[in-house]
């Protein structure tokens, strides 16, 4: 067991720094995501903590001694990457126990650990054959289980369950809660799924563009994001963002566009009145927590137009078109509309966030 | 004239002694947007390889506009296909890659530029157009490829896990832009998925397949509300559908539940055809997890008491792994509703949500 720490660490491919000036802690026994979008740095970052890819400049740390010179091996971390990199020539048993042969454990103790991963990654029955013969969810699971089998100070993992449907992603991150809770392992652990995050996560680094966004438990994040990146990622769908004008019309305050006017919630009140305004902002609003009628619903509601609707068994999203903006709201499966449809939207006041327009920062 | 009307009749592929699909039957209408759906190894990608003539059809016969094209060549069929190995030509940069299936077909210089770039424009990938592919994350190399395969207009689309390296937000996103362009353009659409909500919220309709065998094609909401058996009720929805081994009696009016852990009475007129159907007095209840309200008092005779063991917060909503008995019962709530491990917890549901199965054969009794 060791803790992980990244001091000022820098990644430049040429021209492009993947990873900018990133400083963040794994501590002991802690399990930390790094979430972010597609080419935020995530992947590059855990390379370079594996050792697999040169610091361009700062420091990284495992259990206390700096690592930018030792090679990977000498870690003693243990990693799953999302390309899959099994020996072609090796059965899938073989993969996974060869970390271990190499390490010198006792054949019964490798049986027996192969074994069990295979178990808790549902692939017993394809222990003898080749990774040519595998299709690519089996590929995944295996390179997984070569890098949980193995002991080490800190498991590092990029994106192990993006291959697996959904009940097997939903039982092997269940699995994965409690094997870390049983072993307490440092994990460092990649993924742009906002639902593994908030699921496995002690902390939650989120990235983007190589630099950090937030640093926070999963219901810091979700709840009071630090600026509209956060507020967008997290969320199927995210946080909607609607571009507004903080103003005062008739002597109260409230957000107005071109499509709606909303009064302010009390809870905003004394920010906005801080403000010079008018003010472009975007206020934040989550698609559980607006609702949909089909007439005009009271002086608070605002008229929108049908975009999309999606069925997902359970409920269905509604997109609608409110001004220049998608909004997306979770609606219960028995709803129906057409596209072109005309509809009205109620926000459950106390769960407006609000963004300032240009740099996305959080303001309420 | 493409029409895309896509037929497989008793077709098998077989890997040496592995029999990857089985004597599968499936239509693919014009116009449609079909989701092949299932578990890893399940036999879709073998499938839509064969669709693509990548993979040799073992044994069958598939049409494609009516016509047979198990000797055609892949670039005989008109098709067009992404998959989740990109595939990228290393050498050419992203908006070469993008253009080359237009220079093949030799359209002008103007119109292939224009197309590019509006397809760039859909997937937001306008700012990377001119770097090579292994200069691309995961994630963008993947929509590189997408945006190929979408670029040219062609009888039948075949995507094969295309939006799986996305992230949530572009995989929402293009969820929606492809649902429009299908409607809107009329497209036909091959779509492999193991995720479950990218083909509920796309497709028109759902083939679901297990160990090579095709176990129920359906619209996305029959699929959910009435699995045609135990596997696919087991495998559409998540969290999944808890599953409970019960001995089933009828009691007068009721219908009494036994299993390891709990007892239920349910008065319900289907269930009691559903419960006459079963072979022995054993079967398989099955409950959703949004499906069952967890309490923590004892609100009823009819609840069921069990202990915390697992609380994973989704954002939007909860999931909360309840022990009763031998069973890890999952319940889906509300963020708000706080609860420790260990807790002692009241579970609830009516008889509208519940589903029989029978433990032999898997078949859903009341389908
Ligand atoms: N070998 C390389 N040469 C040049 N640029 C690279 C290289 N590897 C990655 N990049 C670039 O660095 C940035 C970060 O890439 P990285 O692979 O770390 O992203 P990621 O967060 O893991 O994304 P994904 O979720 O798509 O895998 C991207 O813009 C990518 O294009
Ligand atoms: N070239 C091959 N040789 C032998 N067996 C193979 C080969 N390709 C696939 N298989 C086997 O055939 C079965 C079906 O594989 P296929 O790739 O069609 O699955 P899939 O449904 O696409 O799974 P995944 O979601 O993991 O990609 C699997 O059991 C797999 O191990
Ligand atoms: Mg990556
Ligand atoms: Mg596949």
């Amino acid at each position: 067991m060791a803790e992980v720490v990244l001091k000022n660490v820098v990644k430049r491919y040429g021209e492009l720094e993947a990873v900018s000036n990133v400083s963040f802690e794994c501590r002991n026994g802690e399990f930390l995501v790094l979430l972010g979008p597609s080419g935020a740095g995530k992947t590059s970052t855990l390379k370079m903590i594996a050792g697999l890819e040169k610091i361009t400049s700062g420091q990284v740390f495992i259990g206390g001694r700096e690592v930018n010179g030792l090679e990977p091996r000498q870690r003693r971390v243990a990693m799953v990457f999302e390309n899959y990199a099994l020996y072609p020539h090796l059965s899938v048993f073989d993969n996974i126990a060869s970390p271990l042969k190499a390490a010198g454990v006792a054949p019964g103790d490798i049986e027996a650990r192969v074994k069990h991963v295979a178990k808790m990654l549902q692939i017993e029955q394809l222990l003898d054959r080749r990774p040519a013969h595998l299709s690519g969810g089996q590929q995944q699971r295996v390179s997984f289980g070569r890098a949980l089998a193995k002991e080490a100070d800190v498991y590092l993992m990029d994106e192990p369950l993006s291959h697996l449907d959904a009940k097997l992603r939903h039982e092997t991150r269940g699995e994965l809660k409690r094997l870390h809770g049983e072993l307490g392992t440092s994990t460092i652990y990649v993924t742009h799924d906002f639902r593994e995050a908030l699921a496995l996560a002690d902390r939650v680094v989120v990235l983007d563009k190589g630099s950090i966004q937030q640093i926070g438990t999963p219901a810091e994040v979700y709840d009071q994001p630090a600026n509209d990146f956060v507020a967008d990622l997290i969320g199927e769908p995210p946080m909607n963002l609607i571009g507004c004008v903080a103003t005062q019309l008739d002597g109260s305050l409230c957000f107005a566009s071109d499509a709606f006017s909303l009064r302010v919630p009390s809870h905003a009140v004394d920010c906005v009145r801080g403000m010079t305004l008018p003010r472009q902002v975007r206020i934040g609003i989550r698609p559980t927590h607006i609702t949909v009628e089909l007439r005009p619903a009271g002086e608070d509601s605002v008229r929108a137009e049908v975009y999309v609707l999606e069925p997902l068994g359970a409920l269905s999203i509604l997109t609608v078109k409110l001004g220049a903006d998608l909004v997306k709201i979770r609606v219960p499966e028995d709803f129906s509309a057409e596209i072109g449809d005309q509809v009205w939207l109620r926000f459950a006041e106390e769960k407006i966030r609000v963004f300032d327009a240009e740099s996305g920062h959080r303001l309420v | 004239m493409a029409m895309g009307v896509v037929v497989l009749q008793n077709v098998w592929k077989k890997y040496g002694d592995v029999e990857a699909v089985k004597n599968l039957n499936l239509e693919c209408k014009e116009g449609e947007f079909l989701a092949l759906l299932g578990p890893s190894g399940c036999g879709k990608s073998s499938t839509l390889r064969m669709i693509a003539g990548l993979e040799r059809i073992t044994l069958g016969s598939i049409f494609i506009d009516g016509r047979e094209v198990n000797a055609l060549e892949p670039r005989q069929r008109d098709i067009a296909m992404a998959f989740e190995a990109y595939a990228l030509y290393p050498h050419l940069t992203a908006y070469e890659n993008i253009a080359f299936p237009l220079r093949v077909r030799g359209m002008r210089e103007q119109e292939v530029d224009r197309r590019v770039r509006e397809i760039a424009d859909t997937l937001d990938i306008g700012n990377i157009l001119d770097r090579l592919p292994r200069h691309l994350s995961g994630g963008q190399q993947q929509r590189i490829s997408f945006a190929r395969a979408m670029v040219r207009p062609a009888r039948v689309y075949l995507m094969d896990e295309p939006l799986s390296h996305l992230d949530a937000k572009q995989r929402s996103q293009l969820r929606s832009e492809l649902k429009r362009l299908h409607r809107f353009k009329g497209l036909t659409i091959v779509f492999v998925t193991h995720d479950q909500i990218e083909a509920m919220a796309m497709a028109d309709r759902i083939a679901v397949m297990n160990l090579g065998v095709l176990q129920q094609v359906g619209t996305p909401l029959e699929v959910f509300n009435h699995p045609k058996n135990l596997f696919v009720a087991n495998f559409v929805g998540e969290p999944p559908i808890n599953l409970l081994s019960v001995t089933v009696r009828q009691e007068g009016q009721d219908i009494l539940f036994t299993g390891d852990g709990f007892m239920i009475a349910m008065r319900d007129g289907r269930l009691a055809a559903a419960a006459a159907k079963l072979s022995t007095s054993k079967g398989v209840l099955g409950i959703r997890p949004m499906h069952i309200a967890l309490h923590r008092e004892s609100v009823s005779p009819h609840s069921i008491p069990g202990n915390v063991t697992l609380y994973e917060g989704l954002g939007d909503t909860a999931v909360v792994t309840v022990q009763v008995g031998g069973n890890a019962v999952r319940v889906e709530t509300s963020p708000d509703v706080s609860v420790s491990i260990g807790e002692r917890v009241f579970l609830q549901f009516s008889a509208a949500h519940v589903h029989l199965f029978d433990q032999d054969t898997g078949e859903n009794l009341l389908h």
